[in-house]
């Protein structure tokens, strides 16, 4: 795979290889930990969504996520699945799959999507449902990724990490082995979209993450060179997200809109904003908390987090803070 | 010729340069200038003797080995799945 290739041209030369589209943030499950503010603003058309898809496939874009809210609520997702599928993006959707019948799952697979990502919180119907607000999503979503599987969809199974589930790390991950899944971990808990911590209430105690994160068993030391080029991620460079309102994003995680696809191109917006340009020109001398903590070579901060977490993309983040000193900690011994 | 690019194979140029990515394999491929300007008249749905004369035409050489080159191309585009 040379990815990376991809990865390091795509991300110099300023193209949107990744993109995330949300396509609502309508939803029918209510989770505890969701970081999405829902806005009352018109969500984007079929026509629309189709002009932001053909503007990404002229923009070298090749990797499409699109996500939600619940992607399935919209009445046009087949139709706008079906022109995806047209342009020739490698298609991955993020659904909570609680709606989606065997039917459904059989057109996905004709369609040509790739992957499917959802998530699971645990093998316990009980903590699951208690998490996403609704009885019986867990034996519905359970039930659905063996067709998704079946239908030769690849299935990558997301769970965040909250205090009532961490301890089912273990069993969920041999789960995923069993059943040929990909499985993703996140211990973070983002604030919400507007910076507001109400969704935060369950996240893991130190004690929990401290344990979480003695069990990886990788290295997390960054050379000075990585942190340099990795002060902003991908955001920005080789990855973009669109809003279901049309607001053109570095990232999902970082809510600044750059521009609006319903005034500017995506094109224009790419190359001229000023929002984009200031996140491109960010160096790790801007982080005045971060650039001398001696925890920096064991620190994955998230621009976004940092934004959300302490108002502007250059303070520190309280989170990937606490996971700095936790590895710093495991690395002195 | 009546082959076209393979069901949920994606392809962007970037650059100039054509990156193929096969979803099910999870391989991303790509390829040299010859196989980029080949694979844009492919995706542009052109004939082979169309190409075949462009091919020609861009790197100066016989019809005859534009021919040959472009079949054993499309040969190997062919085992790689990302043509149909």
């Amino acid at each position: 795979m040379k990815e990376k290739e991809l990865a390091e041209l795509t991300e110099t030369a300023l193209i949107p290889a990744w993109s995330m589209v949300e396509l609502t943030h309508r939803c029918n499950l209510v989770c505890s930990h969701c970081y999405v503010v829902k806005d009352k603003k018109k969500e984007l058309s079929t026509k629309e969504v189709k002009k932001v898809l053909d503007q990404l496939a002229a923009a070298g874009n090749l990797f499409l996520a699109f996500t939600g809210g619940e992607i399935f609520l919209r009445k046009d997702i087949y139709e706008i699945l079906g022109y995806a599928a047209k342009k020739k993006f490698v298609l991955t959707i993020l659904t909570n799959a609680t709606l989606l019948d065997t039917a459904a799952v059989k057109k996905l697979g004709r369609l040509g999507v790739h992957e499917l990502s959802t998530s699971v919180y645990s093998l316990k119907p009980a903590v699951h449902d208690k998490i996403t607000g609704s009885k019986g999503s867990l034996l519905k979503v359970l039930k659905t990724l063996k067709e998704v599987k079946k239908a030769g969809i690849s299935v990558r199974i997301k769970c965040a990490l909250l205090a009532e589930n961490y301890s089912e790390k273990k069993a969920l991950t041999a789960f995923a082995k069993k059943n040929g899944y990909k499985v993703l971990f996140d211990p973070v808990i983002a604030p919400k979209n507007d910076g507001s911590t109400g969704n935060t209430g369950n996240k893991m105690g130190f004690g929990a993450l401290k344990k979480i994160i003695r069990q990886h068993s990788g290295d997390w030391f960054y050379s000075k060179k990585y942190l340099e080029r990795n002060v902003i991620c991908s955001a920005g460079k080789n990855f973009v997200a669109i809003s279901p309102y049309g607001d053109v994003l570095p990232c999902l995680q970082i809510p600044v809109a750059a521009g609006n696809i319903r005034k500017k191109s995506l094109k224009n917006i790419w190359e001229n904003s000023p929002v984009l340009k200031k996140i491109r020109e960010m160096k790790l001398k801007d982080l005045k908390e971060c650039a001398n903590c001696k925890n920096i070579c064991y620190c994955n901060r998230c621009p976004g987090l940092a934004l959300l977490e302490g108002g502007t993309l250059y303070t520190k983040s309280a989170s990937a803070c606490e996971i700095a000193s936790i590895r710093a900690g495991c690395s002195h011994g | 010729m009546g082959c076209k690019i393979a069901k949920g194979v994606a392809a962007r140029e970037i650059k100039g340069k054509y990156y193929i990515v096969l979803p099910k394999e999870m391989k991303l491929i790509k390829l040299n200038n010859t196989g980029s300007f080949i694979f844009s008249l492919l995706n542009k749905k052109a004939g082979e003797k169309t190409i075949e004369k462009k091919l020609s035409a861009e790197y100066g050489i016989s019809k005859e080995k534009a021919g040959r080159d472009l079949a054993l191309f499309i040969q190997e585009l062919k085992k790689a799945k990302i043509l149909s």
